[in-house]
């Protein structure tokens, strides 16, 4: 039988693989570790709610990505966080090239930088990332090909001016 | 544009131990007062609530670890409760329950049910475990976490509060006794409002499902695919190609029967089941067990499953085609126990003769009291800016008074307000004398006789 602690430990292993992809995807939707931690916190307490049963471990990343998702739009469509948020300056990179990545994504509209996020580091396809964001699979592939002409044309630009 | 390097660039964005710290902080304060209901709460009620879950948090934080945290957070969610719940509380329960005595039995544990008593916030349900030879453990974890079904709703309610050994068995380990409330208010989204009129006539079955234990599903799935025609699609992951077939088979009866194998097909070393279901299953887990090994095959999609209207795709990642031959479909060991839904009828107290000229803006239209709870419901005039009875009370006749807390309350737009006071365990309304509430600085006495 699993005990307490068992079922514990279970459920922190479950927040401590899922707690930095929730918090990336708040990240790219937010631009600011405050609202992303509270998007991260309201995940968290909807699984902690919910404790649903999942069939698989992708099943139970696809609920984070989600769930996460969903509270990202239902946070940012808020009046209170309509107006536009800084980035967050407090992020230390390895390289130049990591860099100008980060703040050219940071720099797309917001509908690009999910799409990209789930794309590229989360490395989801088209049809699963339009069964996430519950768009239809053309409008993310162009949303996905707008982004990516957009960040070449931004790391031209850097790359020229910078 | 390099997946390597986005991948590094975000490798740098992390969640700090704070967040996940002051989470499960948070988790763990809305658990410990999970037993109320959790009505709308406007204005200022809010911040007033929120400052006192930060005092608590903060004092917490400094001397607590995560994992300490963690286990008083689970301990309150898997683990019985053992005070609170009294002899006096157990047998008011067998004396006053609407529903009599059942029992069921499975693998050698008996489930008896010693009474139910209701009202329109709670369901309390007390009971009693026996077993012939011992308890496998994961039977009796699954026994202290039953969820409650409410007529046809997908959307199941796991107890509130689970007392366990309320009543000393006379230390027979085998003889395990538990209590369990549920609180409406979990599904109220889906039901509407609870109430006398919404709640009686409705079935409640209690669901008892073990994880660890799996039970067969009795369709032949070699036969099913060639029932399917066959079909064998290759070079493409689109589940959503998968033509269908006419093929129905229900998973059983009963429950069961609400989930119907539509279509069985091979898609490039994937055995997929394209699944209907309706009723008390949304997405029902279901898996594959190998007949020789035992082993459980889970499914591999995920995200994939998403389907077609009702139709739910699941894949099994089983390689060969031949192997299907040795496999067989299981599903989680599940006991229902149906129950018909009683509410007891609250008494309403009579409040013609009180005096409501002081609390401004608020008219009181109904008091209601039951063995579980109070329920105060009226109007606010607009502009009012809220309405709290934080502060409730039962005076008893022996003279004695205790005090309760109102969990918050639900005000429409059109200025109806209704407020829950819970009792945490079941009153005797025959010992009770007044109800004394507090509104906007006001203190009201309402006789109960």
């Amino acid at each position: 039988m699993d005990t307490v602690d068992d079922k514990a430990n279970t459920v922190l292993q479950v927040i401590e693989r899922y707690k930095n992809t929730v918090f990336r995807i708040a990240f790219a939707y937010c631009k600011n570790r405050s609202d992303a931690d509270d998007i991260f916190q309201e995940v968290i307490l909807r699984y902690l709610k919910a404790r649903p049963e999942f069939n698989s471990e992708e099943h139970e990343k696809a609920w984070f990505v989600r769930v996460t998702v969903n509270c990202c739009k239902k946070h940012f469509f808020s009046s209170w966080n309509r107006k536009t948020m800084p980035i967050d300056e407090d992020i230390r990179f390895e390289t130049a090239e990591q860099s100008d990545l980060f703040y050219a994504v940071m720099d797309l509209p917001l509908k690009y930088r999910i799409v990209i996020h789930l794309y590229y580091y989360e490395g989801y396809k088209i049809k699963q990332i339009a069964e996430m964001t519950k768009q239809k699979e053309t409008t993310v592939a162009t949303q996905l090909q707008r982004a990516r002409q957009l960040l070449k044309t931004r790391l031209k630009e850097e790359l020229i001016y910078g | 544009m390099d997946r390597d390097v986005y991948k590094s660039a975000f490798d740098n964005i992390e969640v700090s131990d704070k967040a996940v710290h002051d989470v499960i902080q948070k988790a763990a304060e809305i658990n410990s007062q999970k037993g109320y209901r959790r009505k709308r709460r406007i204005g200022v009620l809010v911040p007033a609530v929120l400052l006192s879950i930060m005092i608590i948090t903060v004092s917490v934080s400094a001397a607590t670890g995560l994992t300490d945290i963690f286990s008083r957070y689970f301990s309150q969610l898997f683990t019985a409760e053992d005070t609170g719940f009294d002899d006096y509380s157990a047998e008011f329960i067998e004396k006053n329950a609407a529903y009599d005595y059942t029992t069921y039995s499975q693998d050698g544990v008996t489930m008896s049910i010693e009474g139910i008593i209701g009202d329109m916030n709670f369901l309390l349900l007390k009971s009693k475990l026996t077993a012939v030879d011992g308890y496998d453990e994961g039977t009796l974890a699954a026994f202290m976490s039953p969820k409650l079904y409410i007529g046809e709703l997908k959307q199941g309610i796991l107890p509130a509060t689970c007392y366990r050994n309320i009543v000393d068995e006379g230390n027979d380990p085998l003889v395990k006794s538990a209590a369990y409330l549920f609180n409406y208010d979990d599904v109220e989204t889906l039901l509407g409002r609870t109430d006398t009129e919404t709640l009686t006539g409705k079935t409640a079955t209690l669901v008892i499902k073990n994880t660890n234990a799996y039970e067969p599903i009795e369709i032949d799935l070699a036969e099913a695919l060639e029932q399917s025609g066959e079909i064998s699609i290759e070079g493409s992951d689109d589940l959503n190609a998968i033509p269908l077939s006419k093929l129905s088979i229900p998973f059983g009866n009963d429950f069961r029967s609400s989930i119907v194998l539509k279509s069985v097909c091979f898609v490039n070393g994937k055995l997929v089941l394209v699944i209907d279901s309706s009723g008390y299953y949304e997405n029902p887990s279901i898996f594959l067990r190998d007949k020789i090994s035992d082993r459980i095959i889970y499914r591999c999609d995920g995200i994939l499953s998403a389907g077609k209207g009702n139709l739910e795709f699941y894949a099994f990642d089983i390689g060969d085609i031949e192997a299907l031959e040795n496999l067989e479909i299981v599903m989680p060991e599940e006991h229902h126990i149906s129950l018909p839904l009683s509410v007891d009828n609250p008494k309403e107290l009579d409040i013609s003769g009180i005096d409501q000229s002081n609390i401004k803006g608020v008219t009181i239209e109904s008091i209601r009291v039951s063995p579980l709870s109070l329920n105060i419901e009226g109007r606010v005039q607009e502009g009012t800016p809220i309405v709290a009875f934080e502060n409730c009370a039962i005076r008893f006749k022996d003279n004695s008074v205790v005090k309760y807390t109102a969990n918050g309350y639900y005000h429409s737009k059109d200025g109806v307000y209704s407020t829950g006071v819970p009792f945490g365990k079941p009153l005797d309304i025959n010992l009770m004398d007044a109800v004394i509430i507090e509104c906007n600085q006001t203190t009201l006495e309402i006789p109960i006789n």
